[in-house]
């Protein structure tokens, strides 16, 4: 008996969605591995995993504040690549989100009135949007491949910000360390709940969810976009631009990681530093694809993603494990999904070994 | 939002002398102390992390049957580590380690709303009711191993690679050269920027930019072995500033002093126990509970110069000897310090000019 793949004659509705479940129990079991191999109870282990980052208030709202620019990122991105534009830049976007905001807050904030923060939010979405106008100008008049492009600029965006906090952003009391002033209380996001630092940034992705839901499955902007990125051929042949799919899905992401960007220093930051991302401009590549670039889908995949932060960390705390697990769970994750993905064009077939499989004949 | 400002360090400083011991919690009879520290990198075999990391190792060996501690590394996000002191507080640890200035303003932040803990920053600026800071005289150490570089430069040039312009590195520098001077006046000292506390490349390109101006003592603040590797490639002495890297750099690390913090962590284990904890602002070099250690020293280092070092080391732990005692001038010329006096621990502190000697300047904000 043997195991062959077999195309489907059409993508499995169902697998698009088991696939991620699939991932995510594969993943645990392989944690549960890890944990037994590290002398730990796998089952208690992986509930502690799992279960503690959700203890109490205080961790619900560290969950939120992680997903919310992972989330808004994500569905800014996922309009990109439905399109088939890749545009994997977000950190530099992001980047420019905290330049932008962070120059309207350092200089307005000490003395300005409650309009500085949506100040900030435009100017973020201003910054991320030119940043990522780059590439996509240079994809429609030469072009030139948007994935090179936008990764490059990432460097080029945090060479920037080390310029800017190094120089004159940098705090005058602040003992010459690299890092901006504190922001002024104008310039942060007010909590939602108190006792927690959940604040209103995350209302922003939730808004963003519905905004990318309205016109990826709604519009007929969304459609265009989605028949451009499946085939390009026949969207030239309908009329629909791809010129202005390449503008769309490329400035949908930079908005949306520059408003993220002014996220992280108007909330948990509360100052500018050299090192203002953690990283979620690549992480949220992750997000939009774990959660079928659907922007449903991908606020579970922010909260999922947000967990596995969090309890990277209560790794370290509770279990006495090294925080690189949180790395090795995210790649372990990804690895999963891509390969259950191929369970959407085909099916897993037996066949019996003795004589020649049935379905060779038909020349698969 | 707190303000750094020199007036609030003081009004701190002075708020510390009057709530002495305050009504902070106690454990209970027999009930473990929990220790929670957050490093901002990995611990390695050497360096910063390396010397914070053997502070909270010397507290367990001394405590091993009434401490706990909890270690967290790597946790590079300054987002991340007001959440897990919070969590750590929460869960019950009583006295928690910042590792870094960089988490000196999350705790300032945080500790008004856990009163229920103690907790302690290595680098800060001021103390307050439940935080307490502690850094070391660094430059006592960068005195002593100038006096070494001052007899053994050949060519009257030393160098300095600079990570960042922080007061803690510009007290060093100075020191460093102030200590060269005082057994060789012809002495100065070149000094080269990094901008970085960890990267080999530029540390080593620094180097090679300060053999090719002539220094053949080279001395610096990045915490790597890179510079010393490099120094020992072109032939010329390193010194080992904040970390012996003898076993890396073997022929060329001319003398090195290292950074012990265990006496921090013990103290302040020690006073939580006891219930008798109340915040301090300790800034300690050489001697018995200091936190500034001289370690190995090159067999090539001849006799009268070790001697030389072991003298002003006596003498500064005496308090007979102050690296920064006038007569001192700036680059510029001007007097900085006058002749007898001795330049207050504020201004070391928070020092941003550099001594007549130094050829360089300052990264300019």
């Amino acid at each position: 008996m043997s195991i062959r793949f077999e195309l489907r004659a059409q993508p499995s509705r169902t697998m698009v969605w088991l696939s991620p479940i699939i991932a995510i129990t594969l993943t645990c079991c392989v944690a549960m591995v890890i944990f037994a191999l590290a002398g730990l109870e796998p089952v208690s282990a992986l509930a502690t995993f799992i279960f503690s980052p959700l203890a109490d208030l205080y961790s619900v709202g560290e969950l939120l504040i992680k997903a919310a620019p992972l989330v808004l990122i994500a569905v800014g991105l996922a309009v990109g690549f439905r399109a088939g534009v890749w545009n994997v830049g977000g950190e530099g976007q992001l980047i420019l989100g905290v330049i932008f905001g962070g120059f309207i807050a350092l200089t307005f904030g000490p003395t300005g009135g409650v309009w500085v923060l949506p100040v900030m939010v435009v100017g973020g979405a201003i910054g991320g949007a030119i940043w990522a106008g780059i590439p996509a100008f240079l994809r429609t008049h030469f072009n030139a491949s948007e994935i090179l492009t936008s990764l490059m600029l990432n460097y080029v965006a945090q060479l920037w910000l080390s310029y800017l906090i190094f120089g004159p952003w940098r705090d005058p009391a602040g003992f010459n360390f690299p890092q901006s002033a504190p922001l002024a209380p104008s310039a942060l996001f007010p909590t939602l709940i108190d006792g927690t630092r959940a604040n209103a940034s995350i209302l922003i992705a939730l808004v963003a969810v519905g905004l990318g839901w309205a016109l990826m499955s709604k519009s007929f902007v969304g459609f265009q976009l989605k028949v451009t990125g499946l085939s390009e051929g026949a969207a030239k042949y309908a009329g629909f631009s791809a010129k202005r799919a390449v503008w769309i899905g490329m400035l949908a992401g930079g908005v949306a990681a520059g408003i993220a960007g002014v996220g992280e220093i108007a909330g948990p930051l509360g100052q500018i530093f050299p090192t203002a991302s953690p990283g979620y401009g690549y992480a949220a590549i992750i997000v939009a694809f774990l959660g079928r670039l659907n922007p449903i889908g991908i606020l579970f995949s922010g909260l999922l993603m947000s967990l596995l932060y969090l309890s990277g960390d209560v790794a370290q705390m509770s279990l006495g494990l090294p925080s690189s697990i949180t790395g090795l769970f995210q790649g372990t994750l990804l690895f999963f999904l891509l390969t259950a993905d191929v369970l959407i064009h085909y099916r897993l077939r037996a066949t019996s070994a003795a004589g020649a499989p049935k379905g060779a004949a038909n020349g698969l | 939002m707190f303000n750094i400002s020199r007036r609030n360090f003081i009004k701190g400083a002075a708020a510390t002398a009057m709530l002495g011991s305050t009504g902070l919690p106690v454990l209970a009879a027999g009930e473990k102390l929990k220790v929670g520290v957050i490093h901002m990198g990995a611990i390695s075999d050497t360096g910063w992390e390396y010397f914070q990391a053997q502070a909270w190792r010397a507290l367990q060996a001394q405590y091993p049957d009434q401490v706990e501690v909890t270690v967290l590394e790597n946790i590079a996000q300054i987002q991340d580590c007001e959440r897990l002191f919070r969590q750590l507080s929460t869960q019950g640890h009583k006295l928690l380690f910042g590792t870094t200035f960089s988490q000196y303003a999350s705790l300032k932040k945080l500790a008004p709303t856990l009163p229920n803990s103690h907790f302690e920053s290595c680098a800060g600026i001021d103390s307050s009711e439940n935080l307490g800071v502690f850094e070391g005289k660094h430059h006592e150490g960068t005195y002593l191993t100038g006096i070494a570089a001052g007899r053994m430069t050949k060519s009257n040039v030393l160098g300095w690679v600079g990570a960042f312009p922080v007061p803690q590195v510009i007290y060093s520098l100075n020191a460093f050269l102030l200590g060269a001077r005082s057994v060789n006046p012809e002495v100065v000292l070149k000094v080269v920027w990094a901008n970085a506390w960890v990267d080999p490349a530029k540390e080593k390109d620094a180097v090679a930019a300060l053999v090719s101006q002539g220094a053949d003592v080279i001395s610096g603040s990045p915490n790597t072995p890179v510079q010393g590797l490099a120094a020992e490639e072109k032939g010329i002495w390193s010194i080992g500033s904040t970390g012996d890297f003898s076993a890396y750099v073997k022929k060329g690390q001319l003398v090195s002093f290292e950074l012990d913090w265990s006496a921090a962590h013990i103290e302040a284990a020690k006073a939580v126990l006891e219930g008798t904890w109340a915040p301090t602002n300790r800034w300690r070099g050489l001697g018995e509970g200091g936190f500034v250690k001289m370690t190995s020293s090159s067999p090539d280092l001849p006799a009268s110069v070790a001697a030389e070092m072991a003298t002003a080391e006596a003498a500064i732990i005496a308090g007979t000897l102050n690296p920064f005692a006038g007569p001192i001038k700036d680059q510029a010329g001007v007097e900085r310090v006058a002749a007898g006096a001795v330049l207050p621990d504020n201004d070391i502190k928070g020092m941003t000019w550099l001594v007549e000697g130094v050829q360089g300047t300052l990264p300019s904000a």
